[in-house]
């Protein structure tokens, strides 16, 4: 056990070492000058131009900009946003909860909706129930993300904020402050959920298909269960391994997923930032979201595989 | 008083409650408590679903006409509550494949428990596991930590924990080795008679049936087509069907079960092991032994699983490279690269013990055989060649098989499929794990007259791996027992099984042999 987690955790590491290293190069590709952006619509002399890229260290070669980026990374440092002019780190620090808060409340919804709809309609397939729970996922997963959320807005009217995460006239008390922030998330979070339940109503509905004609339903009928224990406790908990490793692994992509819904929604979370940080180009700022967003994805890779371990005895003993 | 199980007229449809096809027609049984019933049959002859009906476990699209009564009531007309209460506390099924039939995800005692707290009934766990002789400790462990005889006394262990009246066993040995087959059927019958239970006995294996059960049935395509005790209806039997059933299963020493008929040719050696031994970490699977295989010998490599017989396969195949010793093939040791070892497999065919899985389900028979000549490159007009491997398998015409997918076939017609794809490749050798194991009775020997005519007319050498001695002295000229990684006993098939020298040979012939004759 302690050296399977030993072995995953290495990988881990370098899988993120990799992610730290493809970060600098790749949006080193992006066209488009960040000193020319920065300095858009103000006169500026190339004296200056020439000032400031030795301030960002852009006149330095690729070779040498790269042996830089590494060294601070190395010491947690992910360098200064163009744009904000500041520590891309505390930036990133700053936008991270408002993405883990929206995300993670939006995530844990569709995964409970997404779940117990798969569940209901693999147990009567085919049924009324199952075909239209089915249908209408599959027609709010094809939809848009920004759109989707246009719509809402719109179609809500004034009942609920569609931007940002506060009003800056709320009372400072925790209660009221709780109680801004969640009517400011209804939205996004509906968005979000309406998106992506669909995938965990199919991944669970498949996999609960599969298992309707196991043997060991047969077994447990046969002992004189009702109905719906032996869905509970026998189909379920093994129609859920396959959707479990989807769950953590989709966690990981959605951090980056609620670039679209924040953006529609000015989120003040990582995918808004990371938005800005493209139009840029702000190149420290898309390495360093690129590198937590990737790390987040690696973390749950690493989570999906032990919480495997504890759902599945099999997995455990191999 | 009325019998513990009758049933009356059974008739089971499925698909549709308008015609659909009869799984089961009329049947009639009857048996008392303390008594042992044999439902005897091949696999489609609706054995099965006999039992799922007694406890109407069958699928929604079942219909069931007649009666099933249970201690005199029927189960038919009972109520969802009471059919729930009357599951695992009047009667119980010991499923086929025990592997499949516990949840992989709870431990072992957990699932054992679970009737017990359903049903209100008092014991304990570890009582049970003493009845079909399993340590305590495995009440904690799961299902895939244990060995295959194992878990088949957990399903009976499972069976047993609400002290049901009728307990049905569903082809309870089907999986296992026969040492361990032996034990369980000892097993089984001393419950019955400890605890004067009804017991209903499914298999498609007359052997089993005559060594645990009183009364017989024979089912063929739905219907019992006869019906008596045990013993005289397997030494005498009257319908043509019974008959060949008992015929599939070889009785050892009979000359009527040994296809072999002319002495096998002075071939050259093919293949030959010389001290091969293999180690896994400090376990050895294979103990260093000498092996050879002529053109147009058939020799069976026997053992229980475990014994190393699949390793020391494998290590032939080039597929396991050995800890020491080495495996020469046409006198030149086995190829090291990739290459040569592809080409030594070309010679070297393998056919493996379950055709269903061992042929992809969406590869049409034309192509599942022709994969093999793709892969390999073998010149000529691929369609003749597999025309003539389908031929040669006796697929018949094989333009008729070339779109057939596997689904649509037979079990024997399969494992022709599997055949005619290693013939195509013209290979001098043939290494069958198992080939008969998942055949039904009475494609068994056609099987088996396949494998020794590619050896008269191909002069093909085959090493057939097999836990199943009866079918060593079916096909084998030479027979070779390997016990514990190593060979404890070989020579020609008559001096080896009808005088084995070595205790183990000894036993593994006891377990075949209920009635102790030779």
């Amino acid at each position: 056990m302690i050296g399977h987690l030993a072995r995953k955790l290495g990988g881990a590491l370098a899988s993120l070492v990799f992610v730290v290293v493809l970060g600098f190069f790749l949006f080193r590709v992006i066209p488009g000058d960040p000193v020319v952006a920065m300095t858009r619509g103000r006169p500026v002399g190339s004296a200056q131009i020439a000032d400031l890229r030795a301030r960002l260290g852009l006149d330095k070669s690729l070779g040498e900009q790269f042996l830089d980026y590494l060294v601070n990374a190395a010491r947690g440092d992910l360098g200064t946003s163009y744009v904000y002019n500041r520590p891309v780190a505390d930036l990133i620090g700053e936008r991270l909860w408002p993405t883990v808060l929206l995300v993670g409340t939006a995530t844990a919804l569709a995964v409970v909706v997404g779940l117990w709809l798969g569940i209901r309609g693999a147990w009567r397939r085919g049924s009324r129930f199952d075909r239209v729970s089915t249908g209408v996922a599959l027609t709010q997963w094809a939809m848009p993300t920004f759109w989707l959320g246009m719509l809402l807005s719109m179609a809500t009217g004034d009942l609920f904020p569609t931007g940002g995460m506060r009003y800056p006239d709320t009372p400072p008390d925790f209660l009221s402050q709780s109680l801004d922030v969640a009517h400011h998330m209804v939205l996004p979070v509906i968005t979000m959920v309406a998106v992506v339940y669909a995938q965990y109503l199919l991944v669970m509905r498949s996999s609960l298909l599969e298992e309707m004609h196991a043997d060991y339903l047969v077994t447990a009928r046969a002992k004189g269960l009702r109905d719906d224990l032996v869905r509970r406790r026998h189909a379920v908990p093994n129609a859920l391994l396959p959707t479990v490793t989807l769950v953590f692994l989709h966690l990981g992509l959605v951090v980056s997923g609620a670039i679209t819904v924040e953006t529609v929604f000015s989120w003040p979370g990582l995918g808004l930032l990371t938005y800005e940080a493209l139009t840029g180009p702000d190149l420290p700022l898309l390495q360093g979201t690129f590198v937590v967003l990737a790390g987040a994805v690696i973390t749950m890779n690493v989570l999906a595989d032990l919480v495997y371990r504890v759902l599945d005895p099999r997995v455990r003993a191999a | 008083m009325s019998p513990l199980l009758e049933l009356r007229d059974l008739s089971v449809h499925y698909g549709g409650a308008r015609g659909g096809t009869a799984a089961v027609k009329s049947v009639n049984l009857a048996l008392d408590a303390g008594q042992t019933l044999g439902l005897a049959g091949e696999s489609g002859c609706g054995k099965s679903t006999v039992a799922m009906s007694v406890l109407r476990l069958l699928p929604r699209d079942a219909r069931i006409d007649g009666q099933v009564l249970l201690d005199g009531e029927d189960v038919r007309t009972m109520s969802w509550g009471r059919l729930r209460a009357v599951r695992w506390a009047s009667a119980s099924i010991v499923f086929q494949g025990a592997m499949h039939a516990l949840n992989p995800v709870h431990r072992v005692g957990e699932q054992i428990a679970e009737p017990m707290r359903l049903h209100g009934t008092k014991g304990s766990v570890s009582e049970l596991l003493a009845q079909v002789e399993l340590p305590p400790r495995v009440e904690r462990a799961y299902p895939h930590e244990l060995s295959g005889g194992q878990k088949q006394r957990v399903m009976i262990a499972m069976a047993l924990a609400c002290s049901p009246r009728l307990v049905i066993a569903d082809e309870p040995t089907t999986a296992l080795d026969v040492v361990v087959q032996a034990q369980v059927l000892a097993l089984l019958s001393r419950l019955v008679t400890e605890r004067g239970i009804g017991l209903v006995m499914i298999s498609h294996d007359l052997s089993v049936l005559a060594a645990t059960c009183d009364r017989l049935a024979v089912m063929q395509r739905g219907e019992v087509v006869e019906e008596g005790p045990a013993r005289s209806v397997i030494s005498a039997p009257t319908h043509p069907h019974t008959q060949a059933l008992a015929s599939a299963f070889p009785v050892i020493g009979d000359p009527a079960f040994r296809y072999v008929t002319e002495s096998a040719p002075e071939g050259p050696v093919l293949l030959r092991a010389e001290r091969v031994k293999v180690d896994f970490g400090s376990t050895t699977a294979v103990a260093g032994v000498d092996l050879e295989v002529r053109a147009g010998e058939i020799v069976a490599l026997v053992g229980q699983s475990g014994s190393g017989k699949t390793t020391l396969a494998r290590t032939l195949l080039g597929l396991q490279k050995p800890t020491s010793g080495r495996v020469l093939f046409d006198g030149r040791p086995l190829p090291s690269s990739s290459a040569g070892l592809k080409d030594y497999r070309r010679q070297v065919q393998l056919v493996l013990q379950d055709p269903t899985s061992a042929l992809n389900p969406r590869h049409s028979v034309y192509e599942s055989v022709a994969e093999g000549l793709r892969i390999h490159r073998v010149p000529g007009d691929e369609g003749q060649l597999v025309a003539e491997a389908l031929n040669a398998a006796e697929l018949r015409p094989p333009e008729l098989f070339f779109p057939s997918l596997p689904h649509e076939l037979s079990g024997g017609q399969r494992q022709r499929v599997v055949i005619a794809g290693a013939l195509a490749l013209g290979p001098r050798l043939l290494v069958a794990d198992e080939p008969v194991a998942s055949l039904d009775a009475s494609v068994r020997g056609e099987i088996l007259a396949l494998l020794l005519r590619l050896r008269r007319e191909l002069g093909l050498g085959a090493l057939v791996i097999t836990h199943d001695l009866g079918l060593a002295w079916s096909i084998a000229d030479r027979v070779v027992v390997m016990y514990h990684g190593e060979f404890v006993e070989q020579g020609p098939v008559e001096g080896v099984l009808l005088r084995p020298r070595h205790d183990y040979t000894r036993r593994l012939l006891a377990a075949v042999q209920p009635f102790g004759s030779v």
